[in-house]
């Protein structure tokens, strides 16, 4: 027997078929055992369908949701971050080559050999002690004088003010970052 | 479109999260259903239903207004639900994984006895949804249950309008093999089960 058009008009839907097609695919399902079959099969399943109908979540789908949609939004900031930390990093580093680069090109320009930049740099590094031996004596003068004109006392509390101003810069500093970040109208 | 909608749109838009928890609210059913049907299984539909939304409002800047929101929001869970069946089908998964465990969600509504038939129509349900590939699960899910046009199914699954009747019409010629399958099955075992109730009474 031919099937073909037949199983073809049947996948297709009844309503796709004209008149002609309607009765000429009712007349062959009454002797066609497989055509039966499958316009059965097809019906029972589009009945299955509708009635499984449609599903609701769980209670508290929004809520979740929410939930969700912060989560994501801290994992970005990371990441955002991190990006902005890295791309520092690597604009510093590379600052740094090109200095060491050119420096050291111009230093190499100047000097005709190793010895001579070792002995600078030692030379160097003996005047920033030295200076820096200086600027000891020279603070030391200043805190006597100081000391002179304000009793100890009052340092104490002046160490003490500070102190606790630092501490509510902290905690100000701290409450500013736990309040959430939104972008309203 | 309703102008409540339009409104929560346009807030949402602009960062408004409140607004688009609304959106939210009024598209979760179908949204979680399209999900379920594509995927069998309620944890990896919740997943896939909060992860459209997400994606949604990340881009939100991307939606047409002109077109139909619901569209655009079933097409986003439709290709979610399609990546995750393929990508699923590359790991091996244990029938035994808690993970992917099939459980229906439950309606406390319904008696112990309705509860139970309908936990076998939804894993029938399951079953000839199984049998078809990815893309032609949402087009049939998308006609179905959300009676969808084929224009709207073409839309949401970035085909077009003959691509969708004729993955359509495959679809159905696969259901109808399954269902007869599934017949041949309980019918099986309705026989056997039989012989075993007779034997002692023989």
């Amino acid at each position: 027997m031919k099937h073909l058009p037949f199983e073809d008009w049947l996948l297709l839907g009844e309503s796709a078929l004209t008149p002609s097609q309607h009765r000429a695919l009712a007349e062959h399902l009454q002797e066609c055992l497989q055509c039966q079959m499958l316009q059965m099969g097809l019906g029972e399943v589009e009945d299955l369908f509708r009635e499984s109908g449609l599903h609701d979540p769980a209670p508290g789908f929004v809520e979740r949701w929410q939930a969700r949609a912060q989560q994501d939004r801290l994992v970005r900031q990371q990441w955002r971050y991190r990006w902005q930390v890295g791309i520092m990093l690597i604009v510093i580093l590379n600052a740094v080559v090109g200095l060491a680069v050119f420096l050291g090109g111009q230093l190499f320009s100047v000097f005709d050999s190793w010895v001579d930049v070792v002995a600078l740099a030692v030379y160097r590094i003996f005047a920033l002690f030295f200076a820096l031996g200086e600027m000891r004596g020279l603070f030391a003068v200043i805190w006597r004088i100081l000391g002179g004109l304000v009793p100890p006392e009052r340092w104490a509390l002046l160490f003490l003010a500070l102190g606790l101003g630092s501490l509510l810069w902290v905690g100000w500093l701290a409450h500013l970052i736990k309040l959430p970040r939104r972008v309203g109208s | 479109m309703e102008e409540t909608e339009t409104a929560w749109l346009e807030l949402a838009r602009q960062g408004d999260e409140e607004a688009f928890a609304r959106i939210v609210e009024k598209y979760q059913r179908p949204v979680f259903s399209l999900c379920f049907r594509m995927l069998g299984v309620a944890e990896a539909a919740e997943d896939a239903a909060q992860e459209t939304f997400l994606r949604a409002y990340k881009n939100l800047r991307r939606y047409d207004p002109r077109r139909s929101f619901a569209t655009w929001l079933l097409s986003i869970a439709a290709h979610y639900c399609i990546d995750r069946l393929r990508r699923k089908r590359l790991v091996t998964v244990s029938v035994d994984d808690d993970a992917y465990a099939w459980r229906p969600p439950v309606d406390p509504a319904l008696s112990p006895e309705a509860s139970l038939i309908r936990s076998q129509q939804q894993e029938r349900v399951r079953e000839l949804l199984e049998a078809l590939p990815a893309k032609d699960r949402a087009a049939v899910v998308l006609y179905y249950w959300h009676d969808c046009s084929y224009q709207e199914i073409a839309e949401t699954l970035s085909l077009s309008v003959s691509a969708v009747k004729s993955r359509l019409f495959r679809a159905r010629r696969a259901l109808a093999e399954a269902w007869q399958t599934q017949a041949v099955g309980v019918s099986k075992q309705i026989h056997s089960e039989g012989i075993r109730y007779e034997t002692p009474a023989v």
